[in-house]
């Protein structure tokens, strides 16, 4: 879907649909074919339209079931992503587009006169703006010399205080904390950098003004073309005044995409005008004068420089950015909860906690044999794939060391959402296991295997793979261990990774409002080691979860509350 | 109407169609987008449940 091959297919497609050789196949002095053939086109404009409507259903309805997800799942995704109604709202384009078309057409077709069309468009454009000014950023120091002087040390990653720590760290941990140090002050100096040099783009102002804008945008420059126009035509001792109104343009009907045509359009009005004012004879010689052609092109040209530079309203007039000290306050809050609540779990179902209780420990799928691996999912070409990734990235981190180890995977949960009731990353389960201080795990900014919705940690990738230099694909071998490696903090840092995502999906959530596409979620993912029972501090269930459990589980869960090995680590989680 | 009045009329009417049809390409991407973005939720949510199946068993 939406590959560029489909696109040119799209545009060739349509390109044939147009009538061709008017002349040969249309009878020119035909009043009855004239308005047969404007009936043919207006019926085509609506074809058109309504094939692309039924073509989205279609699409919408195919994906919908191309995962084989319950349907209830696929329904509450559409609800949380607004897929139908910005569907919805893409029809509406479409019958707008559609019928303002129609209008245009008819009002060639029956000849009208040029002030009723501009009047009913007017009404449709005034709206106000939203601009939001762009904020300047004049910095006293370099931002690199304030993350070194400032940044860094208050937040205890200094080179300084990394010296310190490796001398003190055992020998089998200094590489992972030396990275772990590195990482850290990248991923400060990358959010500083973000918010308070470059700056967020508010998407919701943005949406707003694109809307305003793409009515708005190419008029002036059709304004401007005819103004020049005029002024030419006076230096060559032709006076007239004219305007857009004149012309049949308004506002509405200059549309960014379609402004060659437009222009097109307007020179045969011009002509037209300008034939009725000097007559036939001096048209073309006046044309020859004043440059039409070129003032089309010079306008074509700038708008297209326009448009292509800010597309067609500038994300960049849209950048927000916060004081460094505003910035600081806020991350040092977000690390102050972070520190004082934050803590290790991995959420699991009812069902995995079943059969981990059950089997005694906990269990690796790189360990499994494969008739283990087969009853947890069949053997298809995404669970090698996802095998080999695991294995791969696992290395890298050194959380995954010898053949026989178990890595389970959690998060870094803090007073932060819903996490302290439902654990850090509830859409793998409802109950949490909440890990003992002391449980050796490493930490990665975002899923250690498919990172994503953090701006913060897309941005510190996008460093990383920018620096191998123009044209660098990304490798296999770089997703799955360059890519981890570089996300990779240490439990030492796990509380200010956390503060970082949080602070990050916040601003995230902040500028999209209504416009956000579905919640923004990212996690510090744990990468627990070895994990045995003596590390569990406590299992916590919610009341929901309780209620809910089906089948096997109600009994186990029931057991698993007066079991004397279980009962006193057992939490019940109000809602 | 003159002949070369409907055959201008004809002309303004092609650009028009053309104008329209580029347009409406430019909404048939954007309906591409907001299906793929869908489409990639889908995927993630389905990656989601596959790594939860093969984490803890």
């Amino acid at each position: 879907m939406n590959s560029g091959e489909e696109l040119k297919t799209n545009i060739q497609n349509l390109e044939q649909q147009l009538p061709e050789n008017l002349e040969e196949n249309f009878e020119i002095n035909d009043k009855q074919k004239f308005e047969q053939y404007v009936d043919t086109i207006i019926d085509n404009v609506e074809n058109e339209a309504l094939q692309i409507k039924e073509d989205g259903l279609s699409t919408l309805d195919k994906t919908s079931h191309s995962y084989n997800l319950p349907e209830e799942e696929v329904t509450i995704i559409r609800e949380e992503n607004h897929v139908d109604a910005k569907l919805q709202s893409n029809f509406d384009e479409i019958n707008q587009l559609n019928q303002n078309t129609t209008k245009e057409i008819k009002y060639i077709g029956e000849d009208l006169e040029s002030k009723q069309a501009s009047e009913t468009q007017k009404s449709n454009i005034e709206k106000e703006s939203n601009i939001v000014e762009s904020t300047e950023n004049k910095e006293e120091l370099e931002l690199g010399e304030y993350l070194e002087k400032e940044i860094f040390s208050k937040f205890s990653v200094s080179k300084e205080s990394q010296e310190r720590a490796l001398a003190e760290a055992p020998e089998d941990k200094r590489e992972v904390l030396e990275r772990s140090f590195q990482n850290t002050r990248d991923s400060l100096a990358t959010m500083y950098e973000l918010d308070t040099v470059e700056g967020r783009v508010d998407e919701q102002a943005y949406e707003l003004a694109k809307i305003k804008k793409n009515a708005e945008v190419a008029f002036p420059y059709l304004s401007n073309a005819l103004q020049s126009f005029e002024q030419k035509a006076i230096e060559n001792g032709i006076d007239f005044k004219i305007t857009p109104q004149d012309l049949r343009v308004s506002p509405k009907f200059v549309d960014v995409g379609s402004l060659s045509g437009k222009f097109d359009l307007i020179g045969e009005r011009l002509r037209n005008t300008i034939r009725n004012i000097v007559g036939e004879e001096k048209e073309n010689e006046i044309f020859a004068k004043v440059d039409w052609e070129g003032l089309k092109k010079q306008s074509l040209e700038n708008i297209s420089k326009d448009i292509n530079n800010q597309s067609p309203v500038s994300r960049h007039d849209f950048l927000k950015t916060m004081s460094r000290e505003e910035l600081t306050e806020i991350l040092g809050a977000e690390l102050e909860r972070s520190q004082s609540s934050g803590f290790l779990n991995s959420n699991v179902s009812p069902d995995s906690l079943r059969k981990i209780v059950a089997s005694g420990g906990f269990k690796d799928v790189l360990n499994m044999s494969e008739e283990e691996r087969k009853n947890v999912s069949g053997g298809t070409r995404a669970f090698s794939d996802y095998l080999r990734h695991r294995k791969m990235s696992e290395e890298s981190l050194n959380v995954r060391r010898t053949g026989d180890e178990v890595v389970l995977y959690g998060t870094y949960a803090h007073d932060f959402n819903d996490e302290k009731k439902y654990g850090g990353a509830s859409q793998y389960g409802d109950i949490f296991i909440r890990f003992k201080p002391g449980t050796e795990v490493s930490y990665t900014e975002g899923d250690s295997m498919n990172p994503r919705d953090s701006a913060l940690v897309k941005k510190k990738i996008g460093k990383a793979v920018s620096a191998k230099g123009f044209g660098y694909n990304r490798t296999e071998e770089y997703e799955y261990t360059e890519n981890p490696k570089s996300r990779q903090v240490s439990e030492e840092h796990a509380p200010l990774a956390k503060a970082l995502l949080v602070v990050d999906l916040k601003r995230q959530a902040d500028m999209a409002g209504e416009f956000e596409m579905g919640r923004h979620y990212s996690y510090l993912e744990g990468q627990i080691r070895n994990p045995t029972f003596e590390n569990i501090e406590s299992i916590n269930i919610p009341r929901s979860a309780l209620e809910n459990a089906d089948g096997e589980n109600v009994a186990f869960l029931d057991q698993l509350r007066n079991d004397p090995t279980w009962r006193d680590k057992i939490n019940i989680i109000e809602s | 109407m003159t002949k070369e009045e409907i055959q201008k009329q004809v002309e303004q009417i092609e650009i028009i169609y053309k104008s329209y049809l580029s347009n409406l390409l430019e909404l048939k991407k954007k309906q591409d987008k907001i299906l793929s973005d869908f489409s990639e939720v889908l995927k993630d949510k389905r990656l989601d449940q596959l790594k939860k199946e093969l984490t803890i068993s």
